[in-house]
């Protein structure tokens, strides 16, 4: 039986989930932003989200309206798109017990240098802001390609959990 | 082995560049004299069918907002006024420079066309933002900022390696590891490559210092200084953004220092808002990237 894979593109501040293996997610020219995907290996359930900043309370106003998860809301921040990227996960049957997390992205500017201790670092902020939103919810990450000074071209395949990582300009990698 | 360009091997490198639509480059120096008229300005453009198609194609790109189609120059100008047409004439110009593949910088076709629509259309609401006298000239600015790397490209692609290993061990940014290794970097090739298409000495201003405001001699005009820091401010931006960036990434710094001169606080607060706006954008970019793309 032929298992044709459709692509998708997931923009920066969407959501996805899904529970179908015949099918790649794609996220290009991901610079300071950040990806993270979650996969029920068990279930084939999956779910992603491309983050754009780390703290939805650091606007100089009141936070903005949490995305809905429905189609077309955008998730830009870290803090509100990672409870709402595991509640879908687990609405479609997903699994944290038999999950894997797994992050791509957070490029930084050049002078940027100090991890998450300089303001203006947003891609090395966006890991961090994550990482704390996934432990909250009892969720380590696995594997990682986050930092450095490269923009990424990422594919994450459905049907193996499989998320390919090419630097332009640098090394390719899967996670 | 590397070897180091020279002032010549550039010269001629630009001779060689495609030829620019003439009558754009005509227009663009008609919209320097601020007595121009809508009808001159028409006449000469309509001569040009490809011109003419390439603007009214922008105007009704919904990157306006216009609710009915413009048929006739004149009417585009009548509508969006010669500012706008001014963009629109440059970024015809930008089009046929850059929508090529860049494979030095391992771009496709068309990726380098689309990263300085989107550095183009964050300058100008940079500039808006913070009300600066002419938004437009901040859009045409950006739109030409890298120019010169369609004449580096193929440099830049033959020695990579060795610039971007320069680059991490001396800790320096990819436009110094060009310096230091080819002898030229980008902005001093766009700064080249405008002179011989009689761009005006702004627009040089910024292609020459957008990686490097505070290197601005002194006696530059405080609303140029201004200028090339919203195109420094969008550029930084777009490669954050990521859309259409190469090989080169984001391997620049940002002029932090240079913003207290003009009264912009770069703090997170600045540079996460700042960030949220401009991905609301990112269909204007699309559309008006589009409209040009074959």
């Amino acid at each position: 039986m032929s298992n044709v894979q459709t692509a998708e593109v997931l923009k920066v501040g969407d959501i996805k989930v899904a529970n179908t293996s015949n099918r790649l997610w794609r996220m290009l020219n991901v610079g300071s932003s950040l990806v993270v995907v979650i996969y029920d290996r068990t279930k084939q359930v999956a779910a992603a989200a491309h983050i754009l900043l780390p703290d939805s309370t650091l606007t100089g106003g009141p936070a903005p309206t949490p995305p809905s998860g429905e189609e077309g809301t955008l998730a830009k921040f870290a803090d509100q798109a990672i409870p709402v990227l595991i509640q879908q996960f687990e609405s479609l049957g997903g699994q944290k017990l038999y999950a894997s997390v797994k992050m791509a992205g957070g490029a930084q500017m050049f002078n940027f240098g100090g991890g998450g201790g300089n303001p203006l670092n947003i891609g090395s902020r966006n890991a961090i802001a994550a990482r704390a939103a996934l432990s909250r919810l009892a969720l380590g990450v696995e594997k990682t390609d986050v930092g450095g000074n490269k923009v990424r071209n990422l594919t994450f395949s459905l049907e193996n959990g499989l998320l390919h990582v090419a630097q332009l300009g640098g090394r390719d990698l899967i996670l | 082995m590397t070897t180091r360009l020279s002032v010549e091997a550039i010269v001629q490198k630009v001779d060689q560049l495609p030829e620019l639509p003439q009558a754009a480059l005509r227009v663009s120096q008609m919209l320097e004299d601020p007595e121009v008229s809508a009808d001159e300005l028409a006449q000469i453009i309509r001569l040009d069918p490809n011109l003419t198609g390439q603007l009214l194609r922008m105007c009704n790109s919904a990157a306006y907002g216009l609710n009915r189609q413009i048929s006739t120059v004149k009417e585009a100008v009548a509508i969006l006024g010669l500012k706008v047409l001014k963009s629109l004439v440059y970024a015809v110009i930008s089009h046929t420079a850059l929508d090529h593949p860049m494979s030095g910088y391992a771009l496709e076709k068309g990726a380098l066309w689309k990263n300085a629509v989107s550095c183009a259309v964050y300058a100008k609401h940079i500039a808006e933002y913070h009300r600066y006298i002419d938004p437009e000239q901040a859009f045409t600015g950006a739109i030409l900022r890298d120019l010169g790397k369609i004449v580096l490209e193929e440099y830049v692609g033959a020695n990579y390696a060795e610039i971007e290993a320069y680059a991490r061990k001396h800790r320096v940014d990819f436009m110094q590891a060009e310096m230091d290794i080819l002898g030229t970097n980008h902005t001093l090739v766009g700064m080249r490559v405008a002179e011989k298409w009689n761009l005006p000495p702004t627009l040089i201003s910024v292609i020459g210092f957008h990686h490097r405001p505070s290197a601005l001699p002194a006696d530059v005009p405080e609303a140029e200084r201004k200028l090339v820091g919203y195109v420094h401010l969008a550029d930084a931006f777009s490669m954050m953004l990521g859309l259409g960036v190469g090989s080169d990434g984001l391997m620049y710094s940002l002029d932090t220092a240079y913003f207290q001169t003009m009264g912009i606080t770069m703090d997170e607060l600045y540079v996460q808002n700042t960030l949220a706006r401009l991905l609301d954008l990112q269909e204007t970019v699309n559309r008006f990237s589009e409209s040009l793309s074959s």
